[in-house]
């Protein structure tokens, strides 16, 4: 037994044992791990052809990075199989020192980290270069949902569920707000999600998001970039901007919808993209842009529905079909992960969103980032596998 | 359980909430591709679409004849971006090298341009022109820092000749003087355009199926200019040059009926490919720039105005002074010699300043002005080429009481050699002056005629009957007690004038003459005018001796080159030339080596053979049949070889001296390349014979059709070739076997 006294709960939760549960398993989710698959096949060729500009002008064959990128991909399909035969109890458990791991790596990255585009965000260990931000996002949803699940008796008293969920919350938040603002205001989205559906008081949640779009607006005027972002944000929401060419703040913006609307329905053709050109990362951040531009509607449409299929997998089958609460939980904050970067990442690119520099799960040019997406998939393949007792069948539409 | 359906229910709502998300993806992808996709389409073509011009060629220069006198080749700009991610500074050693290797240049100053380049530079011109074969070997490096980029560059085939006439463009390739300028506009041709990709950082990518425009080559000029012709005056005029010690000389030649100019030529010249490497005022062409007094060719003026006004009698004679002087309002006016009592008959032959002066006063100054207006002084002659001078005729209000008799025997009076020839080519036809004109067709790349130029009368000089009895008095001029004896030719007529002026240097006459002969022959029906003009000859300032030695060398040579000027000449000169009987081998297609061996070989022995252009050669020793010498006109190295002789094979060995215009040899043209394919030559506008000596040369089969100068070639110049290809040539004249071969 790990945890003490205070967490009396929890134990009785992550009591069952492996064994016990297996039993009563199915198979792992095929359609979810078909889909992930097919999102990584469709983004390495659109990788390949995105970084073909970015590495010609540093005069090296693209082909040494799409290895790169493939090696991140295995790498992170490798993690997927081996969590998903990791019990999610046995993860959960680990979730709090992970946790607190994770804070320390992301104050010793923030004094001695690399310096990638303008943020102090990667740490290089052997080569590998590894962002603790990520790490610190999985360990938060693994251990808030661990707490919540172990608080549900006394799930809507303020002073002993709400106050430590927050405090856990907003610690990790904070910390990876300091470098890197997106993905924090994301991890506090999905930290709210499953505070919400872990049944904690509608009134705090509300209260909540209240103080968090006050603390938003709050960081978003504390630095002039993110304002001119926002600015900039504003104005091209209402009008897509095609009068002449941005420059400064529209400019990423706009060369992502020229990438779009030269696409059109059916695309200029795998490899054809010109956009590379003129798009900052490219095989990354507008990883999106350059899908639509090459395989047009049709293209970016199948991503976003690889993703919308993500999304009903996870809720539908996995999460509402989970064996325990834990299950349910983890396997919502889960899916939020996986599926929320993927939808931010295409708003930003058709201009919806404003430019954040989130990843594209398993699209985007392999990064620290993939390797956790295929963490989060692992979960909830291993959750797919038990059916809850009392399942109730439940369907939508 | 009820935990559980309560997780469920808020579960389901917040999937309500994020499945908003791509459905508002999906309207705004359709909003951005569909409804609003043309104006982003358009800033696409804005920023990613490009032009850039494709660079004409431009138009070649032909002799008449068809000889190709300036074209292009292609050459190889080279530079390097030192900075470029990836440069490999021990590559820069690597292309320095074989820069090196090519152009001949050190090594060390290739690298020591990239290395005192700024630290941040991006673009190091290494060399503006080296061949294409360094180029392909460059290529093949492909290091990321090298920018190779194809430039065309004027090749001028004869080196420095006609130089004046032809002129020479700037590095840009726009004409700057000479015919290059005159005819810039249509030379120049019109650049095409290529559509290309640009990216961000502004870099050029041609992509395949670009849509491009294909530029349009130069009109091309056909001239009046006779190369062969052109390579004997410059050549003679040299020889004068040199042999008199003259500071500069001048020659230009002109068909008196129709005002063609056949060679102007100018010494010292320059190599238009290399203009920089002459003094400016060699670079001048100063048979229409110089404004010079004429001296006594100006003569005809008076003598043609007092004939047609009937004011003095051929036959009429005059008293000069004892001792040659004569004081005219208190100038004193002189003879070359005390000439005592002489006809005006006799004063044209003596060239008498005295006698001249005297019946220049009989004519009315507005009568005189009018003659010399007519004869085209004071005025430009519109020969097309730039920056020709007007010269300087006063107005008679102007005149002082001495104008008139200096201004009849050429003072006072400023003409270009141009306006001089002009004169004395009416003159010669039958008082019809023509304009002179140098660019007889302009042709586009198909030899379609674009402009001809006409003949143009500009007036008549003169009754017909005024020249008619004027002709026997200038012929007089070369007989044995004329002032030009010594430019006469045995057999030929020819009719003349000569003209030795003091030059006026700081305000007064100096003892530095200006040497001119101005005549045209045959007289029986002119054919040739001819102006040989030297600036202070140091061995004699006779006119006569030494411009009119010129002119007799190179109306010689025309009578050997010329079967119509030979058909005319006294029975007993054309039979000396047919008994001789020896005929000029064919020497096209040799080296200077191999040229020498094969006069040899036929019993001409060469003598007082030089190392350097000059060497010369006599007949066997018993034949009078003298060929003097021949000279390395033209001759920059060893790697040469002989284009056309002159005078071509087959012609009888005459009083002649044997030309030749030098080529460099294919191997050389190709830039000595090891490279498995061949750069193939321009063979367009060279002999037949030529051509295929080249192009065997060269390593390439040779597929003939017809014969004499080459009008085209396939493949063209500049492309590459495998050896042992065949490239076919078509020839102007069609065999006469084939022609009758030929079913219709």
């Amino acid at each position: 037994m790990i945890y003490t006294s205070k967490n009396s709960d929890l134990s009785s939760i992550l009591g069952s044992t492996p064994d016990e549960l297996e039993t009563k398993g199915r198979g792992s989710d095929r359609v979810l791990l078909v889909s992930v698959v097919m999102l990584m096949m469709i983004g390495s060729l659109s990788v390949y052809s995105a970084i073909a500009y970015f590495a010609q002008s540093y005069g090296q064959p693209a082909g040494s990075f799409i290895t790169g990128h493939l090696i991140k991909l295995g790498m992170a399909f490798v993690v997927m199989l081996i969590v998903s035969k990791m019990d999610y109890h046995f993860l959960a458990r680990l979730s709090k020192p992970m946790l607190l791991v994770s804070w320390g790596l992301l104050i010793f990255v923030m004094l001695y980290g690399e310096t990638v585009f303008g943020a102090r965000r990667s740490l290089s260990v052997g080569g590998l270069s590894f962002q603790p931000s990520s790490l610190a996002a999985v360990s938060l949803i693994l251990y808030l949902s661990t707490l919540i699940i172990s608080k549900q008796e006394y799930i809507k008293d303020f002073k002993r569920s709400f106050v430590p969920a927050m405090v856990w919350t907003s610690i990790t938040c904070l910390l990876i707000a300091l470098e890197d603002f997106s993905s924090a205001a994301l991890l506090m989205v999905i930290s709210m999600a499953l505070l919400f559906v872990g049944r904690m008081h509608l009134m705090q949640i509300g209260v909540l998001i209240l103080v968090g779009i006050l603390g938003a607006g709050g960081l978003i005027f504390s630095s002039a970039e993110r304002t001119a972002r926002v600015e900039q944000y504003l104005e091209q929401i209402v009008t897509v901007q095609s009068g002449e060419i941005a420059q400064g703040e529209g400019y990423q913006s706009q060369q992502a919808q020229i990438a779009i609307a030269q696409g059109g329905i059916l695309g200029v053709g795998i490899g054809k993209s010109t956009q590379r050109d003129f798009l900052p990362a490219p095989y990354n951040d507008f990883i999106y842009a350059i899908i639509a531009e090459e395989y047009g509607l049709i293209g970016s449409g199948v991503v976003l529905f690889l993703f919308v299929v993500i999304l009903f997998r996870g809720f539908v089958k996995i999460a509402a079909k989970a064996k325990d609460q834990l299950g349910l939980l983890l396997a919502t904050g889960a899916t939020l992960y996986i599926t929320l970067y993927g939808f931010v990442n295409a708003a930003v690119a058709g201009g919806l969103f404003p430019v954040t520099g989130l990843p594209m799960p398993f699209v985007s040019y392999g990064g620290t980032g993939m390797i956790f997406a295929g963490v989060m998939t692992g979960i909830l393949l291993n959750i797919s596998k038990g059916v809850h007792p009392n399942n109730q069948p439940f369907y939508i539409g | 359980m009820e935990n559980r359906a309560s997780m469920l229910a808020r579960l389901f709502v917040l999937m309500g909430l994020v499945i908003l998300l791509p459905v508002a993806i999906s309207l705004q992808m359709v909003r951005v591709s569909v409804l609003e996709g043309s104006g982003l389409r358009e800033l696409w073509s804005s920023q990613a679409i490009d032009s850039i011009p494709i660079p004409a060629e431009r138009g070649a220069i032909y002799d008449r004849n068809g000889k190709l006198l300036a074209s292009n080749h292609v050459r190889c700009h080279v530079a390097v971006d030192p900075n470029v991610p990836g440069a490999d500074p021990a590559r820069f050693e690597e292309i320095a090298g074989i820069l090196a290797a090519y152009s001949g240049q050190d090594m060390g100053t290739y690298l020591e341009r990239i290395r005192s380049a700024g630290s941040r530079s991006r673009y190091v011109v290494l060399d503006r022109s080296v061949s294409m074969a360094a180029c392909d070997e460059l290529e093949l490096l492909s290091d990321r820092s090298l920018i190779l980029e194809e430039q065309y560059k004027r090749r001028y085939h004869f080196g420095n000749l006609s130089a004046h006439l032809l002129g020479y463009v700037d590095h840009q390739m726009s004409g700057v003087t000479g015919l290059e300028a005159f005819y810039d506009d249509a030379l120049r041709g019109e650049d095409g355009v290529q559509q290309v990709r640009r990216d961000r950082a502004n870099r050029i990518f041609s992509y395949v199926g670009a849509p491009k425009q294909p530029p349009r080559m130069g009109y091309s000029l056909k001239t009046t200019i006779d190369a062969h012709l052109q390579a004997v005056v410059e050549e003679e005029l040299l020889l004068g040059v040199e042999k008199y010690r003259a500071e500069s000389g001048t020659a230009i030649v002109m068909e008196p009926s129709t005002g063609r100019i056949l060679a102007m030529a100018n010494v010292p010249d320059f190599h238009p490919g290399d203009p920089a490497g002459a003094e400016p005022q060699f670079r001048r062409n100063r048979a229409i720039a110089d404004m010079i007094e004429p001296g006594s060719t100006f003569k005809l003026v008076a003598t043609v105005a007092a004939m047609e006004q009937n004011l003095v009698d051929p036959d009429e004679w005059f008293e000069t002074p004892e001792d040659g002087r004569k004081m005219i309002y208190g100038q004193w006016m002189r003879d070359h010699d005390p000439l005592g009592k002489l006809t005006f008959r006799d004063a044209i032959t003596k060239s008498s300043n005295i006698v001249f002066s005297e019946v220049a006063q009989r004519i009315d100054p507005d009568t005189y002005y009018q003659y010399a207006r007519n004869m085209g002084f004071g005025t430009v002659t519109h020969v097309d080429l730039p920056n020709e001078k007007a010269g300087r005729l006063q107005k008679p209000y102007e005149w002082s009481g001495v104008t008139l008799p200096w201004m009849s025997i050429g003072y006072e009076v400023q003409a270009t050699p141009l306006q001089i020839l002009q004169a004395y080519a009416a003159f010669a036809n039958e008082g019809v002056m023509m304009k002179p004109f140098i660019v007889e067709q302009v042709v586009d790349e198909h030899g379609q005629k674009i402009e001809d130029t006409v003949p143009s009368r500009v007036r008549s000089i003169a009754k017909k009957e005024t020249i008619e009895k004027l002709i026997p008095m200038y012929e007089a001029v070369l007989s044995d007690s004329g002032t030009a004896s010594w430019a006469a030719v045995e057999g030929l007529r020819i009719a003349g004038k000569t003209g030795t002026a003091q030059k006026w240097v700081d305000g007064r006459y100096t003892t530095r003459y200006r040497a001119s002969f101005a005549g045209f022959f045959p007289v029986e029906d002119p054919l040739y005018a001819v102006l040989v003009l030297l600036e202070e000859p140091k061995v004699s300032y006779y006119g006569g001796f030494t411009s009119g030695s010129v002119f007799r060398e190179i109306a010689s040579r025309i009578t050997g080159m010329d079967p119509t000027v030979r058909s005319v000449l006294q029975d007993a000169v054309v039979n000396v030339v047919e008994d001789s009987l020896r005929l000029f081998p064919n020497l096209r297609g040799l080296t200077r080596e191999e040229a020498e061996a094969r006069l040899e070989a036929l019993g001409m022995k060469t003598l007082g053979m030089q190392a350097d252009w000059k060497a010369s050669w006599m007949a066997n020793e018993e034949g009078e049949d003298v060929v003097e010498s021949y000279r390395f006109r033209h001759f920059e190295s060893s790697e040469m070889m002989i284009m056309e002789q002159s005078p071509v094979p087959g012609e009888p060995i005459g009083d002649q001296r044997l030309t030749f215009i030098w080529e460099p040899k294919p191997s050389v043209l190709r830039g000595e390349s090891e490279s498995p394919h061949i750069v193939v030559p321009q063979l367009t506008g060279l002999s037949v014979r030529a051509a295929s000596a080249i192009a065997r040369e060269a390593g390439l089969q040779v597929a003939l059709q017809g014969s004499g100068t080459v009008v085209s070639q396939f493949p063209s110049a500049g492309e590459w070739m495998k050896p042992g290809r065949t490239i076919a040539l078509r020839g102007n004249r069609t065999l006469i076997s084939r022609l009758a071969g030929a079913e219709r």
